[in-house]
């Protein structure tokens, strides 16, 4: 569904103040991509040179090294904003940390926050009330980066043990542990697909859509959606005997784990 | 030695990471990187096609015997079974 956005600044909620140094004022998350529904929220993100001063402000977000001021309020319809307020060197630093990705070096994959994952994915897909240029060049440098990979790596870094976990529990016959252990790498191993694919959301209630979008536009994805769908929703699955999903679960985890290409853009 | 009828099948733990052509394959601390041919047997052990039939495709992809692809085909799969990569 559409939600009447905000076309300038001003029509933003009080609440969401734009100080006078603001190099950009961005509108993003599901309004903006089309995933909207009746109860979805706006998301807002107002880039500043110096760090907000916010009067009234709701809270803080801790991401690594840094806090971001967070506004939440509502418009006169009832309407959710959740605002959030960066710095330009925060934005410049977590560019500089997505530089490169090491297939073989997952620890350092943790490093990102989901929040700060969070942040440059909205980039990606914002649109700006303030600071059409600043959001395209960012947008630019996000997408080129190895933003992708750093997050399908870190995805395959915990199935890798999800997957280890659940042969452990098949083996002591511990096969609801294993259910759960091979739904959830199944789950990381698809976010893992997708991320490396260009689908950057970090939040796994979209899985569906992203595989969507991605099967629209692709002639031969890895993973077509039927396929998907009957392992996420575990059609198949016998609650009398679980083994031979859960075997067939994580062959189907190691089959897409072998598309994912780490090499670098260019090779 | 492995039996040409053999049909070994990827670990399931077993790591893997596509890099270009290649794989980098690891299990506990053991990583192998596997270069594009090895990388196509990687794929080939999903326990239902035998060495002879790895070999046989080895063969006709890379235009060598059938007989010295699959004797590299076996020399390969036992040193994967070996570090347990794969089973048998």
């Amino acid at each position: 569904m559409t939600i009447d956005l905000p076309r300038s600044h001003g029509e933003l909620p009080a609440a969401i103040k734009v100080p006078e140094d603001a190099v950009a004022v961005l509108l993003s998350g599901s309004a903006v991509v089309g995933w909207a529904n009746p109860t979805s929220d706006i998301d807002v993100y107002v880039v500043t040179r110096s760090p907000a001063v916010l009067t009234g402000y709701t809270g803080r977000l801790a991401t690594a090294g840094a806090e971001v001021g967070v506004v939440v309020t509502h418009d006169p319809t009832g309407r959710r904003y959740d605002a959030e307020y960066w710095t330009v060197d925060q934005i410049e630093a977590l560019l500089e940390r997505i530089q490169v990705a090491d297939a073989a070096a997952d620890s350092t994959y943790a490093a990102l926050s989901y929040a700060e994952a969070d942040v440059l994915y909205r980039i990606t897909v914002a649109r700006a009330l303030v600071g059409e240029g600043w959001l395209h060049k960012v947008s630019g440098r996000i997408q080129s980066s190895a933003l992708p990979f750093i997050l399908a790596g870190r995805e395959l870094f915990e199935a890798d043990g999800l997957i280890e976990d659940a042969v452990g529990m098949l083996e002591a016959q511990d096969t609801a542990s294993a259910v759960l252990a091979a739904r959830t790498a199944f789950g990381r191993v698809v976010d893992g697909y997708l991320y490396a694919q260009g689908s950057l959301a970090p939040n796994a209630k979209w899985r569906y859509r992203k595989l969507q979008d991605l099967c629209d536009r692709s002639n031969s994805p890895a993973l077509d959606l039927e396929t998907y769908w009957r392992v996420e929703t575990m059609r198949e699955l016998d609650a009398r005997d679980p083994t031979p999903w859960v075997r067939s679960t994580l062959a189907l985890c190691q089959d897409l784990v072998m598309t994912i290409d780490f090499a670098p853009k260019g090779n | 030695m492995l039996e040409p009828a053999s049909t070994p099948r990827r670990s399931a733990t077993a790591r893997t990471r596509k890099v270009g052509q290649g794989f980098l394959v690891a299990q506990a601390a053991e990583v192998r990187e596997l270069n594009e041919v090895a990388a196509l047997v990687w794929r080939s052990l999903d326990g239902t096609r035998s060495l002879r039939d790895i070999a046989s495709s080895i063969a006709d992809e890379y235009e060598v015997s059938e007989a010295e692809a699959l004797s590299d085909v076996v020399e390969l799969v036992e040193v994967l079974v070996t570090e347990g990569l794969a089973t048998v």
